[in-house]
């Protein structure tokens, strides 16, 4: 009796063994680090900017991305430097630092943000349509479902920062 | 008391069937050897049974009369369960469930076929609950011999039976299995990836209608492509970055149709519309994304 009870139960493969639920995070997080721990690798900064930790600040709310940057922070460094991840959220929080990464939720003007980063060598990266014409140095876009990034190199050079050919010949060029 | 008397009258039964339609053997030799084993059986001497009926099938001649194949399965069947009842790649059961095939096909005695289809069907289930129990990461390849052996039996039994349908139950949790193993270890398991594709991809020139095989086929590729994106190394030179991305995106391409099906199919399922939702954002096409969003909260708060 119990072997039949036993048989009865078994029959049917269970429905939900049919059906997957797991589910990856979001990827566009990792390619957005990836892409700004490159970058520290095809620009070159000024020797006063090369000492110390090298700044990653992170202007707008809290998000995946700077979980992402903190976990690049703790395994890689910039030629000697170590990374710190700084989250700004007023322009004066800026200070100094390497790159300045302008998350697409901020409110500021970039006008403003610019003017803030003037004189200091700072790699503004934004993620706006049109902001590497005003003002920004990399700007990441959408092209063709793909992440991709747009270099202003005037804007680098008014910031005193050399580009590789190597990153100008992968962006996509824009001039002001 | 009354079960072992019910089960000793059956026993007589089968034996009793087996004597009335005894053939007319025509090596002598053999003959003594098959109803030997005969006799072995009705003592309940089933080893003994074994031995005979093993030199008994070694004739060729034998082989063309369905009663050498029944005692035959008969036996091993009664093997099976005195030894290998727990054993899921049981060579007895495989052997009895063979020869009462071969027995069934030869056979034209109305009576006892019935009774080698009772033989069958009961093998069969044996077979088709094995493959669920071994439907596993470590069994899964007895669980298809069992199931491959169920099928057989099945379409013995019932030669009109749409076994699309247990195939594609079968198949559905076996992809599910694939898949575990592909996502235990990514890069290890790659072949899995495939196979997961494969299986899926079987059930719906099945049925092309199939959600489940839809469902799964989309989010086994998006799951692919994001996976990728995660692992990128922070080393890889941008060139190699750009080219990952590219790949990537093909495969989330690969994986929209599947997952747009399935959502025509059972626009209510919230997996859908999660895995929706992903695969646009992972295409960087935030509009549909949160479009899809949007009717998932919808559907959420509906309910």
């Amino acid at each position: 009796m119990k072997r039949k009870l036993f048989y009865c139960i078994l029959c049917i493969f269970p429905v939900l063994l049919g059906f997957q639920t797991s589910f990856e995070a979001d990827a566009n997080v990792r390619l957005k680090s990836v892409f700004i721990y490159n970058f520290t690798r095809y620009i070159d900064w000024p020797s006063d900017y090369k000492t110390g930790s090298f700044v990653i600040a992170y202007f707008g709310k809290s998000s995946k991305v700077i979980a992402e940057l903190n976990k690049m922070a703790l395994s890689k460094t910039v030629g000697t430097q170590k990374i710190e991840i700084r989250i700004v959220t007023k322009l004066s929080e800026i200070g100094k630092a390497n790159i300045l990464y302008v998350s697409p939720d901020v409110e500021t003007p970039l006008v403003d943000i610019i003017k803030t980063t003037k004189g200091k060598s700072i790699l503004v990266v934004t993620e706006n349509i049109g902001f590497a014409k005003k003002g920004a140095t990399i700007n990441f876009v959408i092209v063709d479902n793909r992440q991709k990034f747009e270099l202003n190199q005037a804007n680098a050079e008014k910031n005193h920062l050399k580009v590789s050919s190597s990153l100008l010949a992968l962006a996509i060029p824009v001039t002001n | 008391m009354e079960k072992y008397k019910l089960y000793n009258l059956r026993f007589l039964f089968f034996l009793l069937l087996i004597l009335i339609c005894s053939p007319i053997v025509n090596a002598q030799s053999s003959v003594i050897h098959y109803d030997a084993a005969l006799n072995y059986m009705q003592k309940n001497n089933v080893d003994s049974a074994k031995i005979e009926i093993d030199l008994h099938m070694q004739n060729v001649d034998v082989q063309l009369d369905p009663e050498n194949w029944y005692l035959e399965g008969f036996i091993y069947k009664e093997l099976y369960k005195k030894y290998e009842n727990e054993n899921f790649n049981s060579p007895y059961r495989d052997k009895s469930l063979n020869s009462f095939k071969k027995s069934f096909k030869l056979d034209t005695v109305i009576a006892r076929t019935k009774t080698t289809k009772e033989l069958i069907r009961y093998l069969a289930g044996r077979f088709y609950n094995d493959a669920v129990l071994t439907l596993d990461s470590l069994n899964y390849l007895t669980s298809i011999l069992c199931y491959e052996q169920y099928r057989d039996a099945a379409l013995i039994l019932d030669s009109i039976l749409d076994i699309k349908k247990k195939d594609i139950e079968f198949y559905l949790a076996l992809g599910t299995i694939y898949v575990e193993i592909y996502n235990s270890d990514k890069i290890k398991n790659l072949q899995f990836f495939n196979l997961t594709r494969d299986t899926y991809m079987k059930i719906l020139n099945w049925d092309p209608n199939n959600y489940a095989a839809n469902y799964d086929l989309g989010l086994l590729y998006w799951n692919k492509g994001v996976h990728l994106m995660n692992n990128i190394d922070y080393e890889l030179n941008l060139d190699s970055v750009m080219q990952v991305q590219n790949y990537s995106v093909s495969i989330f391409k690969e994986s929209l149709p599947f997952a747009q099906k399935a959502y025509e199919m059972e626009p209510k399922r919230e997996e859908t519309l999660i895995v929706l939702s992903g695969i646009f954002y992972s295409l960087n096409d935030f509009p549909k994304s949160k479009a899809f969003d949007a009717i998932l909260k919808d559907l959420q708060k509906e309910k």
